[in-house]
């Protein structure tokens, strides 16, 4: 009952995260949770994406909790998991997910939904909260982009979530992936030309092409150019601060990289 | 869904002054309790789901259960190696924890 695989999933349809819930003892999810805030960020997204491919339900809410508390939203989980040929409980999961996110990080956001069920959950009880975003996913025969436009969700919110995204933002994203691994070659062959020194050798180019393809991934998420909000997005991607000024001089890198990967191709 | 109940003169009375006090109204009053017990009930049907031959036993262990926690009355009538919801969350949960992490 705690878990099913995603085969038996798909066969047996939409079960209720909040039954699964109350069907551990509450002493039982205590324990766990005490367990699951002793993880690094790191240990948490690997355990969170394990449970969550192996269907163990209450497992992943659980690394989830802990995930949103910490500040990393929910596109960074799911980073590493591709989100097409999900069960429904699946996208139950992604959905709860997003909302929790919402619910914990635009605490004022309830004050400009219309609808009255909308906003008990997004600002409701916790009860409250699994009984209307159960009714709100409505067995996953309502749409994510219908959600996303009952919620008036800005494109930053869209851009945190994992599955409460619209058309557009999906586009963009899929544009950004189609080309991911072309603009990492590019950047991989420009950091290739930097000279080694003793205190910039393999490792620390290695670094700087992450940095770098990170950045740029974060600068096509972000509403601007703006460095402090690409900062920020970095930060929610990696877990590591960087200034403001460290993303407009790696940017200025990144574009002229670009410039010369699109003049030669 | 509705249920007309009847209560004892005690839990009436009970129900009556804490609803008086919180404010809340004896069904919710009633819900929140009972929300409290649902792993109890969820740990039966389980054992029902997994052992139907066992559904008389489990009537009568809800009927008779306590001071001692279900799942002890549960682990009397199932059989040997059974496990219950909360063993199983258990399990799983160590089997995620302790599996370790590999650095992409």
């Amino acid at each position: 009952m705690t878990s099913r695989s995603p085969a038996e999933d798909e066969a047996q349809g939409f079960a209720s995260l909040a039954s699964l819930l109350r069907a551990v003892a509450p002493e039982k999810l205590e324990e766990a949770r005490r367990r699951v805030v002793m993880q690094s960020r790191e240990e948490l997204l690997f355990r969170y994406r394990m449970a969550h491919i192996e269907g163990k339900r209450v497992i992943a809410l659980l690394m989830a909790e802990a995930l949103v508390r910490d500040g990393v939203p929910p596109f960074v989980w799911h980073d590493a998991l591709a989100l097409d040929g999900l069960t429904v409980n699946q996208r139950y999961d992604l959905f709860l997910a997003d909302v929790m996110w919402l619910r914990r990080w635009y605490r004022d956001h309830d004050e400009i939904v219309r609808y009255r069920r909308c906003k008990i959950m997004l600002a409701g009880a916790d009860h409250s909260f699994h009984r209307e975003a159960e009714f709100a996913f409505y067995e996953g025969k309502r749409p994510a982009w219908k959600l996303v436009a009952s919620l008036s969700l800005t494109e930053r919110q869209q851009w945190d979530c994992a599955w409460l995204r619209s058309t557009p933002i999906k586009k963009r994203a899929a544009a950004t992936d189609a080309v991911s691994d072309l603009v990492f070659k590019a950047l991989q062959d420009d950091v290739r030309m930097v000279r080694r020194t003793i205190t910039f050798g393999e490792a620390e180019a290695l670094a700087t092409l992450h940095r770098r393809h990170t950045l740029w991934r974060c600068s096509r998420m972000a509403g601007s150019a703006s460095p402090t909000e690409i900062a920020a997005r970095f930060e929610q991607m990696t877990g590591t601060p960087i200034t403001r000024q460290a993303v407009a001089q790696q940017l200025e890198k990144i574009r002229t990289t670009l410039r010369k990967m699109e003049a030669t191709s | 869904m509705q249920y007309k109940i009847d209560l004892d003169d005690d839990t009436s009375d009970l129900l009556g002054q804490l609803s008086h006090l919180t404010g809340l109204t004896p069904g919710e009053l009633i819900n929140r309790q009972l929300n409290a017990h649902h792993a109890e009930g969820y740990e039966l049907l389980a054992l029902i789901a997994a052992h139907p031959e066992l559904r008389e036993h489990a009537a009568n262990l809800f009927q008779s259960y306590g001071p001692e926690p279900m799942s002890v009355g549960i682990k009397h009538i199932a059989p040997r190696g059974y496990l219950t919801l909360s063993e199983r969350f258990e399990h799983e949960m160590s089997k995620v924890m302790n599996v370790p992490r590999t650095v992409s």
